[in-house]
């Protein structure tokens, strides 16, 4: 098994809800690969260092995940890259398992 | 003058911590431009410098830490 943690920004122009229904369309997505998901943390708005796209803020969304699925870099990267409102994406692998915190 | 033997950072308490999740600590071993420091500078052991490296480039890439600071745009 891989562990795998992805931080991706959204978009500062979009709201609570819109983020959260986005945050949940990722994770469809991380399922769909066959991808389990260990933690998902929002870290909230953040003044980015440089702006991306002409803007100066960002929230920064953490997912901790684990995978067999050797293609899940590729292709998660490839559909971030085409999905509306995602700014930026950074996938790394981990050496070892991420503690799995409860109540998120 | 003598040289007083400067030590690894990261080597001296297990507190400190190399993550590109981290920008505060890894602003310490950037330059006010923004280029990363040598470790004939700061004293960072290799081992630890190799991360470091790894971590401010991750750190740029996902706009956590400037690739330089601009003097024209404060």
């Amino acid at each position: 098994m891989r562990y795998y943690e992805t931080l991706f920004i959204i978009s500062s122009d979009y709201k609570q809800d819109k983020i959260s229904y986005l945050v949940d369309s990722v994770e469809k997505q991380f399922k769909k690969l066959d991808v389990n998901i260990l933690n998902t943390n929002d870290w909230g708005k953040r003044k980015m260092a440089y702006r991306i796209n002409g803007e100066k803020y960002g929230n920064y969304v953490l997912i901790q995940s684990e995978t067999e699925n050797s293609d899940f870099v590729r292709e998660i990267e490839n559909w971030m890259k085409y999905t509306e409102g995602i700014l930026s994406y950074l996938t790394v692998r981990l050496d070892e398992k991420p503690v799995v915190k409860e109540n998120q | 003058m003598i040289k007083t033997k400067k030590i690894c950072k990261f080597c001296e308490s297990s507190r400190m911590t190399i993550s590109y999740k981290k920008p505060k600590t890894l602003r310490k071993f950037i330059t006010e431009q923004g280029k990363i420091i040598p470790r004939r500078t700061t004293g960072t052991c290799a081992k630890h410098q190799r991360k470091l490296v790894t971590a401010i480039k991750r750190a740029r890439n996902i706009a956590l830490l400037p690739y330089q600071y601009n003097v024209l745009d404060e």
